[in-house]
């Protein structure tokens, strides 16, 4: 690693401070951004990361501190003003026009580079298209529509869209801000990508916004650790482990017992869903297990291995071709998700912003959401009821908010996954399919997710759950399917003692 | 990231999704050509080429808003109003002007004027388009009725008359009226930044304002711009039918919407090109055309002509990308 020394300072926020309506966001935050360099910013939820990033790239106002960006005091009064100093964020939903071509993408708003009336040649600009993509190494089509692209091309395309247009506007080092970049990439897009982000580290700062660790201390330079919306320390590579950023994170010394195997209670001998010979052709062949009371069982396998199609076909999305499907021993057909809920099944999608809350209504109408016609009193709903339910909940599963009334969107990620589940609890469902419970969740929720689902087990309810790694499916499963190219490869036992990565990884492959 | 084959590959089915409205146009030919001999006759192929001719100018105007993501359903009224202007200015039996040619200017203007009011109401004020054209379409067919007192304007301008009526060799003058105006749109849509900007916005505004993209001012763009070519519409069918009257253009605004969406134009905007609005234009005249040929009553054409409309957007409309249909 090279010595940096101070000239290379790019961009300083000093004692930012940020508060929304009941939230002390951003509390004397400072955090800089040298040249070319890659700057991780981790912590839990709500501890300020995106707040923080939000302001930097004109989305928020701080309510006090500054912004000096090469040596000049700045304030962005909007994200388009931030891009026009070279600042600009990738999220997750991603900024980029999926019915417009690459090239198209890629000059959106810059095209004054290319003419002053408006007016352009299209062999121009796919050259110049041409010459951009190859430069970031991109081999893609210049003049194909973007929504064929895959995910991982979009992203660089952005990226490259955000240096390429700061370059042009003769910003000199552009800073990018990347926030939970590797989320929907595979293992292999992932490595690609951090190749990627090391020669853009050439032209540009980034900084890099992620909950996991492993990534940021093999990629970052420098590493800045928030706690509660302040500082909880800064790391140059060479000190920076996964563990001492869990321990500034969430404040004590990180405990071996991750997965709180102590608190696994044991399955019941009820059998309360049975998958027998399932097939559907193209995605699995054969499936069969059950799930009993209290039990938690997870399907380990590749992406394609068919074990997102199992839970789908649980939850009536997929109606499989041949084999059954028992509810506490009845045979059953599930048509749709209505039908699954009726049977007692309920499902926790992956993307729960989008599928599984109305982000805009209260914690209380979303908590009895699936209860409301039992609420009825007369033509209305009985609204002390509802609220009783809402607080219990609040209560049982410990979800911070304001209160009751606050509007699902303002929770954290880990909250809100505590809502969706609590609107399961309340509809008193026997078996949880869950798609990633923990993803995008920080390790202190991810903790209070596992507590929960251990609570859940000794309540007797069945869980099918694709964890979000091996350890976490080994970790919280009594029985663990492995599934490759649609079929069962094997059945291991987690109850007595738990499997090592390994030995679920040599039926994965 | 890395090379991706499936962005060359180019495959049967995607072919025939991408080009389902112009693979329709021919499968219709076809059919009333072999139904009805008369359907390939020059007088018949001319009658098509005169009727298309209005249609696919409001047309393509309607899918430049349907393309940012709005409606316009001021067609009619903003039609009727240039027609009756348009009436008023040229040698007339109810006033002594005598101002030829030009009043297709002014029509132009009062469309224009119309057209930037519907844009920037619905920009500036944040009322929802189709709320503020439909109150656009009743102010303007309102001060029709009031000018003309509800009763058609006769014109005794010949040469005026020509536009509409008019042709060179076999070509309807409306049709090669249309034909320009379609080309020029083409070229703004496919080669000015404009024509980018609007697909753009229909694709997702707040993103198109992140870029930096002046929104509104697009938008504002767009209706004018579709207001004029009302305008320029309503002198041509004033031309065609001799008289100024509010009430001619009826039906007009469903027509452009359907012709649009017909073509392939998504109705949820972000989708469409000028190539498909001439296109959905000829599938809707031609659908007509032949069904009177086949002596299909005008009762039983309008409900087919409305079932297929259905049809074509239940079968083109990408339900995944729209969370909540309203």
């Amino acid at each position: 690693m090279t010595v940096r020394i101070l000239s290379d300072l790019l961009l300083e926020m000093r004692g930012i401070c940020k508060s929304f309506p009941g939230v002390r966001a951003l509390d004397e935050v400072y955090f800089n951004v040298l040249r070319n360099e890659i700057v991780g910013l981790v912590g839990e939820n709500g501890a300020g990361k995106t707040t923080l990033m939000r302001i930097l790239c004109g989305i928020h106002r701080p309510d006090q501190g500054e912004i000096v960006l090469e040596g000049k005091k700045v304030s962005f009064k909007n994200p388009r003003d931030a891009r026009g100093h070279g600042i600009s964020m990738v999220f997750q939903e991603q900024s980029i026009l999926p019915n417009l071509t690459v090239a198209e993408n890629l000059f959106l708003g810059y095209e004054g580079f290319f003419s002053q009336r408006g007016i352009f040649s299209k062999r121009k600009i796919l050259a110049k298209a041409k010459e951009i993509l190859e430069e970031f190494g991109l081999t893609f089509d210049p003049d194909v529509p973007v929504h064929r692209l895959s995910f991982a091309e979009r992203q660089m395309l952005e990226i490259a869209r955000n240096i390429w247009s700061a370059q042009a506007s003769s910003v000199r080092t552009p800073i990018l801000i990347l926030d939970e970049p590797t989320t929907f990439l595979e293992e292999k897009e992932i490595e690609l990508f951090f190749a990627k982000l090391k020669e853009i580290r050439e032209r540009a700062s980034i900084v890099y916004i992620s909950h996991r660790l492993s990534e940021v201390v093999s990629l970052c330079d420098r590493i800045y650790v928030l706690k509660d919306g302040k500082n909880a320390g800064v790391f140059d590579r060479a000190e920076a482990s996964e563990e001492l950023l869990r321990s500034r994170m969430v404040g004590r010394k990180f405990e071996g017992e991750y997965y709180l195997t102590d608190m696994q209670g044991r399955p019941r001998d009820e059998v309360l869903l049975e998958v027998r010979n399932c097939t559907k052709r193209g995605k699995f062949y054969n499936v069969s297990f059950q799930v009993a009371k209290g039990e938690v069982v997870s399907i380990c396998g590749a992406v394609g291995s068919g074990k997102e199609e199992v839970c789908q076909m649980l939850f009536g999305l997929l109606k499989p071709d041949e084999g059954d499907i028992l509810v506490e021993g009845r045979k059953v057909i599930i048509n749709s998700p209505e039908e699954a809920v009726a049977l007692g099944i309920g499902f926790i999608p992956e993307d729960r912003r989008s599928e599984g809350l109305v982000l805009n209504l209260p914690v209380v109408e979303n908590v009895t959401l699936p209860i409301l016609e039992g609420l009825r009193k007369g033509a209305f709903v009985d609204s002390q009821k509802q609220m009783e339910i809402a607080e219990k909940m609040i209560h049982r599963l410990n979800i911070k908010t304001p209160s009751p009334r606050t509007p699902c969107a303002n929770l954290s990620g880990g909250n809100q996954q505590k809502v969706v589940l609590s609107k399961w609890l309340v509809s008193r469902v026997k078996v949880l399919v869950m798609l990633h419970p923990t993803r995008g969740i920080d390790v202190g929720a991810k903790q209070e997710i596992y507590r929960l689902i251990r609570d859940l087990s000794k309540q007797g309810i069945g869980m099918i759950i694709l964890g979000d790694s091996f350890e976490e499916d080994i970790g919280l499963a009594h029985k663990i399917l492995v599934m490759k190219d649609g079929r069962v490869q094997a059945v291991l036992d987690a109850t007595e003692s738990k499997p090592t990565p390994a030995d679920v990884l040599q039926y994965v492959v | 990231m890395s090379a991706s084959p499936k962005t060359k590959k180019a495959t049967f089915l995607p072919f025939i999704q991408e080009n389902s409205s112009a693979l329709a146009l021919v499968g219709l030919t076809v059919l009333f050509g072999g139904a009805n001999p008369r359907f390939f006759t020059l007088s018949n192929l001319f009658n098509i080429l005169d009727l298309v001719s209005l249609l696919m100018i409001t047309g393509s105007a309607m899918s430049f808003v349907l393309m940012t993501g709005s409606i316009d359903l001021s067609v009619e009224g903003v039609v009727g109003l240039s027609g009756v202007i348009a009436s008023f200015l040229v040698k007339n039996l109810s006033n002594s002007n005598d101002f030829g040619y030009f009043a297709l200017v002014v029509c132009l203007g009062v469309g224009l004027l119309f057209g930037l009011l519907n844009g920037a109401i619905f920009s500036k004020l944040r009322i929802p388009s189709f709320m503020t054209t439909l109150g656009i379409g009743y102010i303007t067919n309102g001060i029709g009725v009031l000018l003309t007192k509800g009763n058609p304007v006769v014109i005794s301008d010949w040469g005026f008359r020509q536009l509409g009526v008019g042709r060179i060799g076999f070509v309807p003058n409306t049709f090669i009226i249309g034909s320009l105006l379609l080309v020029i749109m083409w070229f703004v849509h496919e080669r000015t930044f404009f024509g980018r900007y609007i697909l753009a916005i229909g694709g997702d505004e707040a993103i198109a304002r992140d870029l930096g993209i002046k929104v509104e001012r697009i938008k504002v763009g767009v209706f004018g711009l579709a207001g004029a070519l009302y305008g320029i519409v309503g002198a041509l069918l004033t031309a065609k039918l001799g008289s100024g009257d509010i009430t001619a253009p009826r039906g007009f605004t469903f027509d452009s919407i359907a012709a649009s969406v017909l073509g392939g134009v998504a109705i949820t905007g972000g989708i469409g090109s000028v190539p498909k609005a001439l296109i959905g234009a000829l599938i809707l005249t031609i659908l007509r055309n032949g069904m009177i040929l086949m002596g299909i009553s005008p009762y039983v054409q309008q409900g087919v002509i409305g079932a297929i409309l259905i049809f074509t957007v239940a079968l083109t409309l990408d339900r995944a990308k729209i969370p909540v249909l309203k």
